[in-house]
């Protein structure tokens, strides 16, 4: 079983912000498409510390974790048993998994 | 071929000289105005140029007064027209008394932006008022009306802790960090008026050049009375003027009812602010401000104002009222503001 942790303050940036790639460099595209997605198909479990960054905004929440069932085509089920959010804002957890039911139904049904 | 006759040849000829020099003397005629119509143009472009016209400030820099906002609107109107007519521009801020956020913002940007549009065609004189030299001496807007700084030090507390920062992409909301970390707010309050202050700059970016390459947007920030007033505008479409092109808001706007307020700006901002994702069919995009508004709503003191084209939404968290409002005016753009309270112990 191999486990992988990202903190997102250490190992992207502080201020993250933005929807796409092209609205700055620490977008949640960018941070999908590099770090998280990339985790999720190399790891049976990773964990996403949100904690030490400045904030999150809706938009970069809701590409980089809605994104994985838009874009890369994830299903739920499987985010479900592979992520677990670390964060000691339950508003941000409780966000991610809302974009992520939300992208879910809006792929699928 | 027929043969043409002696006297045919000669009357040919005879008009191919007179089109010649018709043909001249036209061109002569047009060369001779041009002449005249440059000369008479350079004589009135030396005379504007040496025309100076004074352009006095209002009193109240404020967008959410109807009053202070169409003087405010109209002075910076002024200054435009001027400047497109080849006018210089000397600026009075002799009557200038009392700054809002708001109104301070709007004038710095279209000030600074007119600055770089006309390089050394607008001076200043300086203000009367001691807080006003101040303020605009602390965010550089003097230095860029070619006023040296009067004040050695920038002594008044409703002006040092005014924070004005721009940028062009997400990238520089790297410059909200200081001014967060350096009041005292809870962490809940500080993460979320990041969250709200990334989002309004993302939408900048996203919706309000469509057409532009370049993306600005400018941000004040102000502590006073314990309370703590973050705006951020942009000079883009607007709320209104990027809704009304939205794919898909087709099927909301389709409705009689939507059809028919789709035309107030203010029932546009109310529904990009209000309104559900299951309501409009808009997709996973624009839940932004409906999550700037809850961080106001979550606390009991302060507000949260949206200002975009003609419209108006403001929401004020010690009535928990919500209102909205229709000017007359139009700023081409949009401001967001949010006022949170600091408690009585914060450290500046």
């Amino acid at each position: 079983m191999s486990n992988k942790t990202i903190t997102i303050a250490e190992d992207y940036s502080d201020t993250p912000a933005g929807r796409y790639k092209t609205d700055g460099s620490f977008s949640g595209e960018r941070f999908r498409d590099e770090l998280l997605y990339p985790a999720l198909q190399q790891n049976d479990h990773v964990d996403i510390n949100l904690d030490g960054a400045l904030g999150y905004g809706s938009s970069f929440l809701e590409e980089a974790f809605g994104g994985l069932i838009r874009e890369k085509g994830m299903r739920l089920d499987e985010i479900r048993k592979k992520l677990n959010i670390i964060s000691s804002r339950i508003l941000y957890k409780n966000r991610i998994w809302q974009y992520l039911e939300d992208a879910e139904l809006e792929k699928y049904n | 071929m027929k043969k043409l006759t002696q006297k045919r040849h000669s009357y040919n000829k005879k008009q191919r000289i007179v089109e010649y020099f018709k043909s001249q003397r036209l061109a002569s005629i047009i060369k001779r105005r041009k002449k005249t119509r440059k000369k008479r143009i350079n004589k009135y472009d030396l005379h504007l140029a040496l025309i100076k016209k004074t352009i006095i400030a209002p009193e109240n820099f404020g967008l959410t007064n109807e009053e202070d906002r169409d003087q405010l609107l109209l002075f910076l109107k002024k200054i435009d027209h001027c400047l497109k007519s080849g006018h210089k521009v000397n600026i009075s801020f002799e009557r200038t008394k009392s700054l809002m956020p708001c109104g301070t913002l709007w004038a710095t940007t279209k000030l600074e932006n007119l600055i770089n549009q006309y390089p050394n065609q607008i001076t200043s004189n300086y203000p009367s008022d001691n807080i006003v030299e101040q303020l605009f001496q602390h965010i550089g807007l003097l230095e860029k009306l070619g006023k040296r700084h009067r004040k050695k030090e920038i002594n008044a507390e409703n002006v040092k802790h005014w924070h004005y920062v721009s940028g062009l992409s997400t990238d520089d909301v790297k410059l909200f960090k200081n001014l967060l970390q350096s009041i005292s707010l809870e962490e809940d309050t500080r993460s979320g008026l990041f969250d709200s202050m990334s989002e309004a700059v993302t939408n900048t970016i996203q919706h309000a050049y469509p057409t532009t390459s370049i993306k600005e947007w400018r941000m004040f920030a102000q502590v006073k009375d314990n309370r703590l007033t973050v705006a951020i505008c942009d000079q883009g479409v607007g709320i209104p003027g990027s809704l009304r092109k939205k794919p898909e808001l087709k099927e909301w706007f389709a409705s009689p009812i939507h059809h028919a307020q789709k035309r107030y700006d203010t029932f546009l901002i109310k529904t990009a602010v209000e309104s559900s994702r299951t309501q409009t069919k808009l997709p996973y995009r624009g839940k932004g401000l409906r999550d700037m508004l809850d961080l106001v709503k979550n606390g009991t003191v302060g507000g949260f104002l949206v200002l975009s084209a003609k419209g108006a939404f403001n929401y004020n968290a010690v009535s928990s009222i919500q209102t909205s409002l229709d000017y007359k005016t139009s700023i081409n753009g949009t401001i967001i503001e949010w006022q949170i309270s600091l408690g009585t112990d914060h450290e500046q």
